[in-house]
C-alpha cells in the first residue's frame, strides 16, 4: 500500500521539477528584481534595495489607468465569450457522430495554430478596406469604413477570437457532465425543452460558465501579443507595459513590479472566482 | 391498462427487442425480469418516450401514446440511479413536476407534503440529494412520481444500488406503497427473488423476447421453457438427461420401470429430453424402495438450520437437493433420492416444455 503511494509520488517528480524551474524560480527572481535598482546599460539590476518601483506605479494616474483599461477589456471579453460560447458549447454537446468531430476540430484548431498567425490574420481582416469593413459596407450596415485597428473594439475582437475556444471547451465539459437521466427525468416530469434548459441544464452548467469566465478573464489580463498588434501600440495594457519596460527600456525592476501587481490581481480574481456559488469548494449539492 | 404490442427496436444491426408483447392490468404490478442486456431498460425507455421504437405500438387505455412527446405522457419513471436534480432540495425536486403541470402554488404545497409523507421523507424536505443515503434518494424519486399522480409508474431496477439488507426492507415498502396508491406499475429487475416477491405477475425477457408471462407460481411450477425454469428459483432447478426409447425411460443413465413413470407423461415420443426437477422435489429415500430412485454421492452440504442443501454430481453437472430440516451428512456419503414426478417439468431438445 505504502509503496504504491510512493510510486505515484515519484511519477509527479518530473512535472514538479518543470513547474519549479519554469514558474516558481522565475517568480522569486522577479519578486527580488522588483525591489532592486535599475543599473544603466545593464539588464540585471543591482542593489540598493528599494520600493521605488512600486511607488512609481502609483505616482500618477497613467499606470493605474492601464490597469483599469486591462480589467475592463478583460471583463468585456470574458462576458462576450460567455454569450457567444455557451450556445456553441450547448450545440456541440448535443451534436452526434461525424458532425460533432468536425465542430470539435473547428473549436480546437485555433488553439494549436499560434497566437501570431491568428492575430495577423485578424489584422488583415480588420483593416479599413479589409473584408470585414467591405462586407459591412456592402451589407449597408456602414457608410464609411470603421477603424478597428488601434481601438479598444479591435483588441476586444482579437481577444474574444483568441480565448473563445477556452470558454467553449470549459462549458462543454460542464454540460457533458450532466447525466442524461437527469434530463430525461425533467422530460418525464413534464418539462418541455425550454423549461428543461433554463431549469436544469443552465443551473447545472453555471459552474462551467464561471470557470470559463475566470479562465478567459485571467488570460486577457496576461495578454500581450493581441493588444500590441491589434492595438497598434496605441492601446496600452499591463502586458504591453511590462514588455515596454523590460525589453525596450531595460527597466527590469519596474517591469518586475508591474508583473507582481499583475500576479496579485490574477490571484484576487481567482480567489473571488472561488467564492462564486458552486465554483470552488462544491459546498452545495453537485453530485448525482 | 398498458398494452405493449409487437414492439421491436434495433440499434444498428443489434436487434434488441423482437415482437415484444406485454399487457398490464389496471392497478397491477408487473415485474419485468431478465438477465442484464436482455432489453428491459429499452422497453421502459420506449414506453416513457425517451427513445423511439422501430415497430409495434404502446397503448394506454386503448390509445396509442407513441405520438406523444415524453413530457406529455404523464408516466412516472424512477430511474436506476434515481436521477434527482442535484441543485434542488428534496422539496423542490418533488415540486418540479407539479410546476411543470401548472398546478397552483397552494395545491403544490399540499401535494408535495402528501407525497413526501407517503414515502416518509417529510423531515428531509430541505436537504439536497447529496445529503441523502441511496435509500432516501430513491424515496424522493418515488415521491416525485407520486406527486404528479402519474397513471403509470415505471421503475428501473430500483433496488440494485442498495445494500442487501436495505433492499429487503425497501422491497416491502415499495410493494405496500404500490398497493396503497393502487398505481399501475412496471418494475424492472434482474433479480428473480425480487420479481417473485414484488410482481403480481412476472414477464420474463431473454434476448429481446418475452419468454413467459404469468403469476410467480405459474412460472415457477409450469415454466414454458428451460430458460424460464433455470432463471427462477434459488438454488436453481436441476436438469437431468432423459431419454425415451420405445416407451422406456432412462434418467441420468438409470432405467425407469414403465409403471413408475408419471401417467400423464407416458405418451412421450422417443428422443432425448431434459427433466427439470426443483431441489425441493427431491427427497431422501430408503435404499430398497419401490419406484424410481437414484443413488448419489454427496459432494457438498450446506446446513442452514431450517433446511439443508445437499449437492451431488451427475456427470459434470452439479445438482442440488433441499431438505426441509437440519441434516448432518458426511461429504462423500451415499444417499438415495426419490423424485416427485408430479412436479417435474420435461423439456424437449429445443428447450420447450412438453
Ligand atoms: N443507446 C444504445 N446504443 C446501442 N446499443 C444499446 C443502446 N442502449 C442499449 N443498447 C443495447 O441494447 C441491449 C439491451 O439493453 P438494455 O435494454 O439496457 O438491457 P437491460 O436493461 O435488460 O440490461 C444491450 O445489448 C445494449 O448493449
Ligand atoms: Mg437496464
Amino acid at each position: 500500500m505504502k509503496k504504491s503511494v510512493n510510486k505515484a509520488n515519484a511519477l509527479l517528480i518530473p512535472l514538479t521539477l518543470v513547474f519549479v524551474l519554469l514558474f516558481i524560480i522565475p517568480f522569486f527572481v522577479l519578486f527580488y528584481y522588483s525591489f532592486l535598482t535599475r543599473s544603466s546599460g545593464q539588464v540585471v539590476p543591482s542593489t540598493p534595495y528599494t520600493v521605488s518601483s512600486y511607488l512609481r506605479f502609483f505616482e500618477d494616474s497613467y499606470y493605474p489607468r492601464v490597469v483599469g483599461r486591462t480589467l475592463w477589456l478583460s471583463l468585456l471579453t470574458a462576458g462576450i465569450c460567455v454569450v457567444l460560447g455557451y450556445p456553441v458549447a450547448y450545440y456541440i454537446t448535443k451534436a452526434r457522430g461525424y458532425w460533432k468531430t468536425v465542430l470539435m476540430v473547428v473549436v480546437i484548431l485555433p488553439l494549436v495554430s499560434g497566437v501570431i498567425t491568428q492575430t495577423l490574420g485578424l489584422y488583415g481582416m480588420l483593416t479599413s478596406y479589409g473584408p470585414v469593413n467591405n462586407f459591412l459596407m456592402w451589407a449597408g450596415i456602414l457608410k464609411e469604413p470603421v477603424e478597428f485597428l488601434g481601438t479598444t473594439t479591435g483588441v476586444v475582437i482579437g481577444l474574444t477570437q483568441g480565448f473563445l475556444p477556452y470558454m467553449i471547451l470549459t462549458v462543454m465539459n460542464a454540460i457533458q457532465a450532466i447525466p442524461d437521466n437527469v434530463l430525461e427525468a425533467a422530460d418525464n416530469l413534464g418539462a418541455n425543452g425550454v423549461q428543461r434548459f433554463f431549469l436544469i441544464t443552465l443551473p447545472l452548467s453555471k459552474t462551467g460558465v464561471a470557470a470559463g469566465f475566470v479562465l478567459v478573464f485571467g488570460c486577457c489580463l496576461n495578454s500581450y501579443t493581441t493588444p500590441l498588434l491589434l492595438g497598434r501600440g496605441k492601446i496600452s495594457v499591463i502586458g504591453t507595459a511590462i514588455y515596454q519596460q523590460a525589453m525596450e527600456l531595460y527597466n527590469w525592476p519596474f517591469a518586475s513590479a508591474i508583473a507582481m501587481i499583475l500576479i496579485a490581481l490574477v490571484l484576487v480574481v481567482f480567489a473571488l472566482g472561488n467564492t462564486l456559488p458552486g465554483v470552488g469548494g462544491r459546498k452545495k449539492a453537485v453530485s448525482g | 391498462m398498458l398494452e405493449i404490442i409487437n414492439l421491436s427496436k434495433a440499434y444498428k444491426a443489434n436487434q434488441v427487442l423482437k415482437d415484444t408483447n406485454i399487457t398490464v392490468n389496471n392497478g397491477e404490478m408487473v415485474a419485468l425480469l431478465g438477465p442484464s442486456g436482455s432489453g428491459k431498460t429499452t422497453i421502459l425507455r420506449i414506453v416513457a418516450g425517451f427513445i423511439e421504437a422501430n415497430g409495434g405500438d404502446v397503448r394506454i387505455d386503448g390509445e396509442s401514446i407513441l405520438n406523444y412527446e415524453a413530457h406529455k405522457r404523464n408516466i412516472g419513471v424512477v430511474f436506476q440511479n434515481y436521477a434527482l436534480f442535484p441543485h434542488m432540495t428534496v422539496q423542490q425536486n418533488v415540486e418540479f413536476g407539479l410546476k411543470m403541470h401548472k398546478v397552483p402554488a397552494a395545491e403544490r404545497k399540499v401535494r408535495v407534503e402528501e407525497a413526501l409523507k407517503v414515502v416518509d421523507m417529510l423531515d428531509y424536505a430541505g436537504r439536497y440529494p447529496n445529503q441523502l443515503s441511496g435509500g432516501q434518494q430513491q424515496r424522493v424519486a418515488i415521491a416525485r412520481v407520486v406527486a404528479i399522480r402519474a397513471k403509470l409508474m415505471l421503475l428501473d431496477e430500483p433496488l440494485s444500488n442498495l445494500d442487501a439488507k436495505l433492499r429487503r426492507q425497501v422491497r416491502v415498502e415499495i410493494k405496500e406503497l404500490q398497493r396503497k396508491l393502487g398505481i399501475t406499475t412496471v418494475i424492472v429487475t434482474h433479480d428473480q427473488e425480487e420479481a417473485m416477491t414484488l410482481g403480481d405477475r412476472i414477464a420474463i425477457l431473454n434476448e429481446g423476447r418475452i419468454q413467459q408471462i404469468g403469476t410467480p407460481m405459474e412460472l415457477y411450477d409450469r415454466p414454458v421453457n428451460q430458460f424460464v425454469a433455470g432463471f427462477l428459483g434459488t438454488p436453481s432447478i436441476n436438469f437431468f438427461d432423459m431419454t425415451v426409447a420405445g416407451g422406456n425411460w432412462t434418467i441420468a443413465g438409470r432405467p425407469v420401470d414403465r409403471e413408475w413413470a408419471p401417467e400423464e407423461k407416458r405418451g412421450l415420443e422417443d428422443g432425448t429430453y431434459a427433466l427439470g426437477v426443483r431441489p425441493e422435489n427431491l427427497e431422501l429415500a430408503p435404499e430398497e424402495e419401490e419406484g424410481f430412485t437414484m443413488p448419489v454421492e454427496v459432494s457438498l452440504v450446506e446446513n442452514l438450520g431450517a433446511e439443508t442443501l445437499i449437492y451431488f454430481f451427475t456427470g459434470q453437472r452439479q445438482n442440488c437437493c433441499r431438505m426441509p430440516q437440519s441434516l448432518y451428512l458426511e461429504v462423500g456419503s451415499r444417499i438415495n433420492l426419490r423424485f416427485t414426478f408430479s412436479k417435474c417439468s420435461v423439456f424437449d431438445r429445443n428447450g420447450l416444455r412438453v
